[in-house]
C-alpha cells in the first residue's frame, strides 16, 4: 500500500516506537501525578493552551496522517482533544474542539486495531493503537458530552464578528441564526415540545388564530414559498403554536413577516424556536399588547439620537418622524422596509449581537441622510427622503434573488439606483 | 425622481380602517394602477402623488389594533381621511365609529372624511350586511359641514370600491382632491389631459412614485 520505500521505512519506525511505548512498565501513583504535571506542561507548550485549559488525561496512540500513522500522544482536555508527535525531525500536531466534533466511533480491525474515528464537520480523523481504547473512548465521549451540555458551540471572536458583518452565506445562515440566538439549545433541551403544542393548538380558534389566518397571505406574498399550501401551512402552524405557547403575546402583525423569512432558512421547528428567541429574549415585549417594548425602544432611540446625532434631534422631534418610522424598522427588524437580500444581512447581525444592531443601523441610516433631513419642511418630505434611501440600499454580494415585496416595488428603478448610489448594508452596522 | 424628496405636500390624506380590509391595495391600485398581494402593513407607509399643480401625500396605516395608539401621529394636519371597511365584514364597519372617530381629532378641523367600502367584487347583494344606505348615512354624519347643495352636485363622500376590478377607486380619490384642492375647469382640462395620457409612464420615471417606508 505504500508508494515509496521511504514511506514504508517510516511506517516500520513508527510501529517500533509504538510497541516500545506500549511496553512501558506500570507506574506508581505519585509517578502518575508527576507524569500529569509534566504532560500538562507539554500540553500547554505544544498547543499554546492557556493555564485555565485543564488537561484530563493523555494516551499514547497513532494518528493517521494521510497514509502514515504518526506515533505520538493524544491529549484530552476539558475543551479540546489534541495530538502531538515529533519523530525524525517531523512534527505532527492536531487541535480539535470538543464542540466541533460531530461524531465519535470506536473500531477494531486488522488495518486499524483499537481505533477511534473522530469526525468534525470538515474531516474524519483516525487514531489507532490505543492501549486502553475503551477507557480512552469513554473519556472522549464524556468530554464531548460535557462540551455540548455547556452549550458551547462557537466562540465570539473578532473574526466571527467580521464574518457576520460580511454576511453569512445562504447555506449556513439558518444554522448560524440558531447558534447565535440560543434557539439551538432551547430546541435541544425541549425535544418534541414543538410537535406537542402544534397538536394541542390545532383546532382551537381564537382572536389570535383569526388574525393569523388573515395575515397568512400577507407575508412575503411575492415569494414562491408562500404561494402554495406547503409554505402557508407551515407559517400557520408556527404562528399558531407560538400564540398557544405565549397567550400574553398571542399574535401581533409583524410576527408574520419575521416568521416567513425565518422559514426560508430553517426548518419549521427551528423557526418556532427562533421566533421564541426573538419574542422572549431578543426583543422582549415588542409584540405584546400595545407593542410596549417597541415603544420603549423608540424612547431609547430618541435618547441615542440626542447623544450621537444632536443636530438632528430637534428636527426629528418637530417633524414627529420617529414614531412613524421606528415601529416598522424595529418590529420587522427592517424586513418590511428594505430590499430583502439586504435585510437578511441585518438579521445576521441581529441574531449575533441582539437589539443593539437595530439601534446601530437606525442611527446609521439617519446619519447618512442627515443633510437632507435637516432641509425637510414637513413629515411627508422626510418620509420621502428615508424611503428613497431604503430603496437605494442594495447588496451586490448577495446570491439571494431580490424578492419584490411591497417595500420596494417600482419606487426607484433598480439599475438606476444601483449605479448611482452604492450603499452596502455592511456599512450600516 | 430626485425631486421627490424635496416636495412639500399640499394635501395630506390618511387611510384608516381595520386590518386586512384592503387599505394598502386601495392606494396601490390608484397610484400604481395595479393590484398586487401586499405584506401586512406595520407602522405606516407613505406615498406621493401629483394632482395638477399640487402634491398629495397619502399615508397608509397599520390596521392592527395594537398600533392604534400611533394613529394620532398620522392624523396630524390631515386634510382628508379615508375610512375603509370591508363590505363583506360588518365588524369592520362598526370599527369606523368605535375605533377611529376619536383618532380623527388630531386631523384638520375641516378634514373631509370619506367612507369607503372595499372588496365590492366579493359582495353578494342578497347576503350583504352593510347596505349602501348605512354607509352613506355614516358618511354624512361624519361630515356635518358638507352642505346639501354640494352633496346634491358631487354626491356623498361614500364609495363602494374594488381594488381588484379597479372599480370606483380613481373616482374616490378624485372626489377628495377636487373637494380639498379644487382645480378650475381650465386647469382640470390641462392637467387631466396630461395625467391621463402619461399616467402609467409617470409612475416609473417621474412623480407618482409609490414610496413605502414605514
Amino acid at each position: 500500500a505504500f508508494e515509496t520505500e521511504d514511506e514504508a521505512t517510516e511506517f516500520i519506525k513508527c510501529k517500533i516506537e509504538s510497541l516500545l511505548a506500549n511496553v512501558e512498565p506500570p507506574k506508581e501513583e505519585d509517578v502518575e501525578v508527576e507524569d500529569l504535571r509534566t504532560s500538562t506542561k507539554k500540553f500547554r507548550k505544544y498547543f499554546n493552551m492557556p493555564k485555565e485549559e485543564k488537561l484530563v488525561n493523555h494516551y499514547s496512540c497513532s494518528y493517521w496522517k494521510g497514509n502514515i500513522p504518526r506515533q505520538g500522544w493524544m491529549y484530552l482536555s476539558v475543551n479540546h482533544m489534541c495530538f502531538y508527535s515529533f519523530l525524525m525531525g517531523r512534527e505532527a500536531k492536531l487541535i480539535l474542539r470538543w464542540a466541533d466534533i460531530t461524531k465519535l466511533e470506536r473500531g477494531n480491525n486488522m488495518l486499524l486495531p483499537d481505533s477511534v474515528k473522530v469526525s468534525t464537520r470538515d474531516a474524519d480523523h483516525y487514531f489507532s493503537m490505543l492501549l486502553h481504547s475503551k477507557e480512552t473512548f469513554d473519556l472522549m465521549e464524556q468530554l464531548a458530552n460535557m462540551a455540548m451540555k455547556q452549550g458551547m458551540c462557537m466562540y465570539r471572536t473578532h473574526n466571527t464578528q467580521e464574518l457576520v458583518l460580511k454576511g453569512i452565506p445562504d447555506n449556513l445562515r439558518g444554522e448560524m441564526w440558531m447558534v447565535f440566538s440560543g434557539a439551538l439549545n432551547e430546541m435541544a433541551t425541549h425535544p418534541n415540545y414543538y410537535a406537542d403544542i402544534v397538536k394541542q393548538s390545532a383546532g382551537h380558534s381564537s382572536i389570535a388564530t383569526d388574525e393569523i389566518e388573515r395575515d397568512l397571505h400577507r407575508s412575503l406574498p411575492e415569494h414562491p414559498a408562500f404561494q402554495n399550501d406547503l409554505g402557508i401551512s407551515a407559517l400557520r402552524r408556527v404562528l399558531t403554536a407560538y400564540a398557544w405557547r405565549n397567550p400574553n403575546i398571542g399574535y401581533c402583525q409583524a410576527m408574520n413577516i419575521v416568521t416567513s423569512v425565518l422559514l426560508l432558512y430553517v426548518s419549521e421547528e427551528e423557526a418556532f424556536w427562533l421566533l421564541t428567541a426573538v419574542c422572549e429574549r431578543l426583543l422582549p415585549d415588542y409584540y405584546n399588547t400595545k407593542v410596549v417594548g417597541a415603544l420603549i425602544d423608540q424612547g431609547v432611540f430618541e435618547d441615542l439620537i440626542s447623544e450621537y446625532l444632536p443636530s438632528l434631534h430637534d428636527k426629528l422631534e418637530t417633524l414627529g418622524l420617529l414614531s412613524m418610522i421606528s415601529l416598522a424598522w424595529f418590529l420587522t427588524i427592517f424586513l418590511s422596509v428594505m430590499p430583502f437580500n439586504c435585510a437578511v444581512n441585518i438579521l445576521d447581525c441581529f441574531f449575533y449581537d441582539g437589539a443593539r444592531v437595530i439601534f446601530q443601523v437606525s442611527l446609521a441610516i439617519l446619519d447618512m441622510r442627515r443633510q437632507e433631513l435637516l432641509a425637510c419642511r414637513e413629515d411627508g418630505e422626510a418620509m420621502a427622503v428615508l424611503c428613497e434611501f431604503m430603496d437605494s440600499v442594495h447588496n451586490s454580494n448577495s446570491s439571494t434573488p431580490n424578492i419584490i415585496h411591497t417595500a420596494n416595488s417600482n419606487g426607484v428603478s433598480q439599475d438606476k439606483s444601483a449605479a448611482a448610489k452604492e450603499v452596502s448594508v455592511t456599512n450600516c452596522s | 425622481m430626485s425631486q421627490s424628496g424635496k416636495r412639500k405636500a399640499d394635501l395630506k390624506v390618511i387611510i384608516l380602517g381595520d386590518y386586512a380590509v384592503g387599505k394598502t391595495s386601495l392606494i396601490c391600485r390608484y397610484i400604481d394602477g395595479t393590484f398586487r398581494k401586499q405584506d401586512s402593513t406595520v407602522g405606516a407607509a407613505f406615498f406621493f402623488k401629483p394632482w395638477g399643480p399640487y402634491n398629495i401625500a397619502v399615508w397608509d396605516t397599520a390596521g392592527d389594533e395594537r398600533y392604534s395608539g400611533l394613529s394620532h401621529f398620522y392624523c396630524r394636519s390631515a386634510g382628508a381621511a379615508i375610512l375603509a371597511f370591508d363590505l363583506n365584514c360588518p365588524k369592520t364597519f362598526e370599527s369606523l365609529w368605535a375605533r377611529f372617530g376619536s383618532i380623527l381629532d388630531a386631523a384638520n378641523e375641516d378634514c373631509l372624511k370619506v367612507v369607503v367600502g372595499t372588496k365590492s367584487d366579493e359582495v353578494d347583494e342578497k347576503t350583504r350586511d352593510v347596505s349602501s344606505e348605512e354607509g352613506r348615512r355614516l358618511a354624512l354624519e361624519l361630515n356635518p359641514d358638507l352642505d346639501e347643495a354640494y352633496i346634491e352636485k358631487a354626491g356623498a363622500p361614500y364609495f363602494e370600491t374594488s381594488a381588484l376590478d379597479n372599480k370606483n377607486v380613481t373616482e374616490m380619490f378624485e372626489y377628495i382632491f377636487q373637494r380639498c384642492l379644487p382645480l378650475s375647469a381650465d386647469q382640470h382640462r390641462r392637467y387631466k389631459g396630461k395625467t391621463s395620457t402619461i399616467d402609467l409612464l409617470e409612475q416609473s420615471s417621474d412623480g407618482g412614485g409609490r414610496k413605502k417606508c414605514c
